[in-house]
């Protein structure tokens, strides 16, 4: 049995980590109501072209398990954390932040294509709610990014103290709630997009 | 708990979540354009995959002392289902109350250029 008053059962019980738990849910709610805006306009293409013909589906199944193995070696850092392992910590912390990289690239690399094949968010409103839903997570994939990067900076000058713990647990929660939208963007999105819903 | 069970939710939850995945995306593949059954199955696959997330990668629970974490929870998912189901209800309903199709909508438009 692993000692229960660890750094991590620690950190989970404090208010930050709560009032960082409330913070995400209106999280959730900004992006609901992304999502009801991309429903009500994804058929107003404008004339141009829809959703089928624009994305590529196994680039967005790409996308969806690069970010899904990210979330999980994400929750293997805290696993880490858990057995105050803190060069497993970082490596982990180095493999999700690869992970997201790749991720993030592949997101701008899409736009960037859109943008210049002449579908950019001034076509139709159908374009300009998939920028914003999809570009407003996008934001906070790089936020993340930023984030762990500098986390992890910390974590390699200070070790895993009460702080350094406390912020990993909060941004680990922040990566699965990304990950946890993307789902909706990947199944409403691309999927649904794709059998012309 | 013990550390193998931290290591076996990560696992079961991150196995599922691919399995499910690739079974949805194979289901939008199967080029049945339009199909109930089809948007559906997709709908129900990232409605387990949200549920199987939120357990097992987020771990909330029903214990104690995740009480708060769920009450939080489930006010957000009401305010959610309210935001989307509604805003797509409304929209909806406005649509078939204009009673025209989209070439009238477009001719109605033109008809007003330059008010």
């Amino acid at each position: 049995m692993e000692n229960e008053n660890n750094l991590v059962v620690t950190a989970e019980k404090t208010k930050t980590y709560l009032g960082f738990w409330i913070y995400i849910m209106t999280d959730c709610v900004l992006f609901a109501s992304l999502f009801a805006v991309y429903a009500v306009l994804h058929n107003n293409t404008n004339g141009g072209p829809s959703n089928s013909q624009l994305f590529s589906l196994p680039y967005a199944l790409t996308e969806t398990l690069i970010l899904l193995t990210s979330s999980f070696t994400s929750g293997l850092s805290i696993l880490a954390a858990r057995n105050n392992h803190v060069k497993k910590v970082l490596l982990w912390m180095v493999v999700t932040f690869v992970l997201g990289i790749s991720f993030l690239y592949l997101e701008l690399h899409e736009f960037t294509n859109l943008v210049r094949s002449g579908n950019s968010w001034r076509e139709s409103g159908f374009l300009s709610s998939y920028f914003t839903l999809v570009g407003t997570h996008g934001l906070h994939i790089t936020v993340g990014l930023l984030w762990m990067a500098i986390l992890g900076f910390i974590i390699i000058t200070k070790g895993l103290t009460k702080k350094t713990v406390k912020g990993l647990t909060l941004l680990n929660i922040f990566w699965h709630f990304l990950d946890v939208i993307w789902i909706f963007i990947f199944s409403v999105v691309y999927l649904m997009g794709h059998v012309g819903l | 708990m013990k550390k193998n069970n931290y290591f076996l939710n990560y696992a079961i939850g991150f196995a599922s979540c691919i399995l499910l995945t690739l079974v949805a995306y194979l289901v939008a593949n199967l080029n049945y354009y339009k199909n109930w059954a089809v948007i559906g199955s997709i709908a129900l696959m990232a409605f387990i995959q949200f549920v199987i997330q939120i357990v097992f990668f987020l771990h909330l629970s029903t214990q104690k002392k995740d009480r708060w974490r769920l009450y939080v929870f489930i006010g957000m998912s009401i305010i959610v289902a309210i935001l989307v189901i509604g805003s797509i209800w409304i929209m909806a309903n406005l649509n078939s109350r204009m009673m025209l199709n989209p070439t009238q909508i477009n001719q109605y438009l033109k008809s007003q250029d330059g008010i």
